[in-house]
């Protein structure tokens, strides 16, 4: 049953309804088990809310963060420290000379400490999300050369300007668009770009270019230091964005991949997987076990969850 | 909670303040708004925490769970901010007599519960949240913003109708996260 509309249910919480309205509505309510309390925040936005969107979260903890002296977290191992401790002599100096060079424009870094996907809004309105423990970094004046950089996995919407090339700067690797929307996944073994809509040039430093179309993927091998390219079969490579996992045919060693990348777990299979049916199902914002429990209604196997190791194993 | 981030807030990691402003910074400038009926008031209130919270790092002793110290911390500062104010007008006066002094624990509790529909509005897609927003924070008719946005009423009241949906999915599953681990 379809929810009653925004203006009828603001009329509800109003209390200006007939009774005919508050049956129908109430029954809804019953029907999808609501939680009332809930929906009625959802619908009359008190103030409390209200404010919470008001706030302009990054610039408040720019402004906390001056009043702060706040140590960046090092855990390098010793001559790694070395080496950070040249470099930031070298970009201490390098930036000194830029500084001279230019305005004041800083360096702003978000990470994603969370767990949930954090996103932000850039100053030339394109938007990022990060995904738990990613990183971004832009210049505050992002407007007149749009370069950024970052870690772990993000989903890019940039907005369309021709005159000024949207850059992320990931490892070794430079992902140019002019508007377009890709997600970036880095990790130590490689950078994978894969295409939503539009174009997108993946560059490294060592092995060229290659361009990406809507549909495809691209990615450098960090051993091998290649680039290549591919049409993007997962479903999945943006669920930790959606929420949504799908499987359609899905061989069980792919499940287990997405599931594992999806929950931060690690998935392994035991027993043949020759005879196997492919899987096929939906999930929105599951929960690990509801997918194993679902699972095992169509596919031979059992599970067991420890820890961070899921181990499913088929019987034979 | 985040493992040893007692430990990281004293040793003045930024990834770990960080970590807590992004946690806490919008419910507790809410909650301080319900004592202090003021924006910045509230806001000056959350930020003076932080910088105490880093002031006293070293001493820093949490007996509950680090939350719950952010908001008894955040309550008293705006107690205190109350009186400085020292009441000055007469509705001020009023409300505070009505409504501040023990209502530390509904309070908290509303305040956690709106926060956990603005997370679940955060995550909806931009578009479906514009509309949403527009619809609830600027009271616009489904046929203004159509009229606003250029597109259909219909698929104004679609595209509110998941919102609604996919807010009431999240707002379960954050409960459901809650109460499982």
């Amino acid at each position: 049953m379809k929810d009653p509309g925004i203006e009828l249910l603001e009329r509800y919480f109003n209390g200006s309804v007939s009774d005919d309205e508050a049956n129908t509505i109430e029954a809804w309510i019953r029907e999808n088990r609501i939680d009332a309390e809930a929906l009625k925040l959802l619908v009359t936005f008190p103030e409390g809310l209200r404010l919470m969107f008001s706030l302009n979260h990054e610039q408040d903890w720019l402004a906390l963060k001056q009043k702060l002296p706040l140590q960046r977290a090092v855990t390098l191992p010793h001559f790694l420290l070395r080496v950070a401790a040249i470099v930031t002599l070298c970009i201490a100096v390098a930036s000194v000379l830029y500084l001279s060079t230019t305005s004041d424009s800083k360096t702003i870094t978000v990470s994603n400490a969370g767990k949930l996907v954090k996103k932000i809004a850039l100053p030339d309105s394109s938007v990022v999300y990060l995904n738990t423990g990613a990183e971004l970094s832009y210049r505050d004046d992002l407007r007149q050369a749009r370069t950024v950089s970052m870690k772990g996995e993000a989903f890019f919407e940039v907005k369309r300007d021709l005159s000024h090339p949207f850059i992320v700067k990931v490892q070794q690797c430079k992902v140019q668009v002019l508007g377009t929307s890709f997600n970036i996944f880095e990790d130590t073994s490689r950078v994978e770009v894969t295409v939503a809509t539009g174009r997108v040039a993946l560059q490294s430093q060592d092995s060229g270019k290659v361009y990406l179309e809507k549909g495809d993927k691209g990615w450098y091998a960090v051993t091998t230091a290649t680039l290549q390219k591919a049409v993007n079969l997962s479903r999945n490579y943006l669920s930790w964005k959606t929420g949504i996992l799908e499987f359609s045919d899905t061989p069980l060693n792919e499940v287990a991949a997405d599931i594992g990348k999806y929950f931060d777990v690690n998935v392994s299979i035991t027993g043949a997987q020759g005879s196997l049916p492919a899987y096929t199902s939906r999930f929105e914002k599951p929960d690990l076990k509801e997918i194993l429990e679902e699972m095992k209604l169509t596919l031979p196997i059992q599970y067991t969850i420890e820890g961070r190791n899921v181990q499913i194993m088929i019987k034979s | 909670m985040t493992p040893g981030l007692i430990e990281r807030l004293k040793s003045g990691d930024e990834s770990a303040y960080r970590y807590l402003f992004d946690q806490y910074y919008a419910p507790l400038t809410s909650f301080a708004f319900r004592f202090t009926r003021s924006y910045e008031i509230s806001k000056d209130v959350v930020q003076n925490l932080f910088i105490r919270l880093y002031q006293n790092r070293h001493s820093l002793s949490i007996q509950s769970d680090i939350k719950s110290y952010l908001y008894k911390a955040v309550y008293n500062s705006s107690l205190n901010e109350l009186k400085r104010e020292n009441l000055r007008d007469e509705h001020h006066q009023h409300y505070i007599a009505e409504h501040v002094v023990t209502q530390y624990d509904q309070a908290r509790e509303e305040t956690e519960k709106e926060h956990k529909i603005f997370k679940a509005i955060e995550q909806l897609s931009p578009k479906c949240r514009q509309i949403f927003l527009m619809s609830r924070i600027d009271g616009m008719k489904n046929h203004e913003i159509a009229a606003e946005l250029g597109l259909s009423i219909r698929t104004i009241e679609t595209q509110i109708s998941q919102a609604l949906k996919s807010i009431r999915k999240t707002v379960r599953s954050i409960y459901n996260f809650l109460f499982a681990v």
